[in-house]
């Protein structure tokens, strides 16, 4: 598909996403929870998804510029991994808007209907594992076709204290899950479904989701560190950083997201603080891959 | 004769490598194909310096850094010295 044709779809998204949060109606619980009058909450509503459009621009800004590249270098030694990475990048690209207006949608129907409010909080996790799940899996897949393109040391393959990090992740997002508050029958606020079932088909696709992600960060850093072409490296670099920041950020935001039941115990302040300095710290994920695109790309344009 | 401009073109695009990485060939040989009008295999010492020259204006669109396109055509221009030695001894 072309690009102009993917850029007004994902215009389109946000643009519904603007128009959802203004159109549809406030929950009235969450209004009364932080003490707010419906227009203060429309106001907050679009205090949030306003600056988020803004840093969906910005990702599609970065994305735009990388798959710009990758087209450019497809028939090279590099460029099916770039090529994969770029896809995986469209992808998450595209779930931000996305999952954004299934989650307001899928809101709006539980302020309707209580009873669909368990239905609506199961869908709501699983489509923001969903997209990010898949477009991991092609990050990863680029990043380690990348690194096979140079040599480098056997010992590369997996970073220090890897495992020891994985294991700590590991107990705390499950600990935290298992933790969580209860409401009837036992089943948790946050996901409306028995722990075994959170655990194997939520918890564990998260933990590989980010077990990838973190890895293919580190494979595109190996790949700069081992790669030839000091200018090259130095261009380079922007996409490390770019990229070693947006899937920290993504899995910090998805970390919390799943634990959101403790996060929406703080007053309105801190989780607005914690939404902001999230964002804002993708958008310089996103600006870093696009300076690192242009960049290489201008080396192809000489 | 074929055989030294394949070699001189391998030392090119080597030194190349050592700036631009994997896209040191594409570069060379855009540069080589517009510019000279010519096969880059077959390039020869006396389009050596010609080449340099286009090669040194692309890569300060490339690269603000002087020092290094400086360091980079002086080592391109250090092949033309190392063919006349070559062929001196010959």
């Amino acid at each position: 598909m072309k690009t102009r044709s993917l850029l007004f779809i994902f215009l389109g998204l946000c643009l519904l996403y603007i128009v959802a949060t203004v159109a549809l109606p406030i929950d009235p619980a969450a209004a009364e929870r932080y003490n707010l009058s419906p227009v203060a909450a429309r106001f907050l509503n679009l205090a949030v998804a306003i600056p988020f459009s803004g840093i969906w621009l910005i990702a599609w800004y970065g994305f735009s510029h990388l798959r710009s590249y990758a087209r450019r270098i497809r028939n090279t030694k590099e460029g099916p991994a770039f090529q994969s990475i770029a896809q995986g990048t469209k992808i998450l690209v595209f779930s931000l808007p996305i999952t954004a207006v299934m989650s307001a949608f899928l809101n709006y129907l539980a302020i309707q209907d209580a009873n669909f409010e368990p239905i609506s909080t199961i869908l709501r996790n699983y489509v923001r594992l969903l997209l990010p799940f898949i477009s991991f899996m092609y990050i990863s897949r680029g990043a380690s076709m990348l690194l096979k393109t140079v040599k480098h040391p056997r010992g590369v393959q997996y970073p220090r204290f890897s495992t020891i990090g994985l294991i700590i992740l590991s107990t705390t997002f499950t600990w935290l899950i298992i933790n969580r508050p209860s409401t009837v029958d036992g089943l948790g606020a946050a996901y409306f479904m028995p722990d075994w079932l959170v655990l194997s088909t939520i918890a564990v696709p998260y933990l590989y989701m980010w077990t990838r992600g973190l890895y293919a960060a580190y494979q595109i850093t190996m790949y700069k560190k081992y790669v030839k072409g000091s200018v090259y490296k130095f261009f380079l670099s922007y996409l490390s950083r770019g990229f070693t920041t947006i899937i920290l950020v993504s899995v910090l935001m998805q970390f919390i997201l799943t634990v959101s039941s403790r996060i929406l115990r703080l007053n309105l302040t801190p989780i607005l603080l914690i939404v902001y300095v999230l964002v804002f710290l993708s958008s310089i994920g996103y600006i870093y891959i696009a300076r690192g695109a242009k960049r290489l790309n201008s080396i192809e344009d000489v | 004769m074929t055989e030294k401009s394949s070699s001189l073109y391998q030392q090119i695009v080597e030194i190349s490598e050592d700036y631009l990485g994997p896209t040191a060939e594409r570069f060379i040989n855009r540069q080589i194909e517009t510019h000279l009008a010519i096969v880059p295999e077959k390039i020869k010492e006396k389009d050596l310096k010609k080449l340099v020259q286009w090669i040194k204006l692309a890569f300060s669109l490339i690269s603000n850094d002087t020092d290094e396109s400086t360091e980079y055509a002086a080592r391109l221009l250090n092949l033309i010295e190392s063919s006349a030695s070559y062929g001196k001894a010959r």
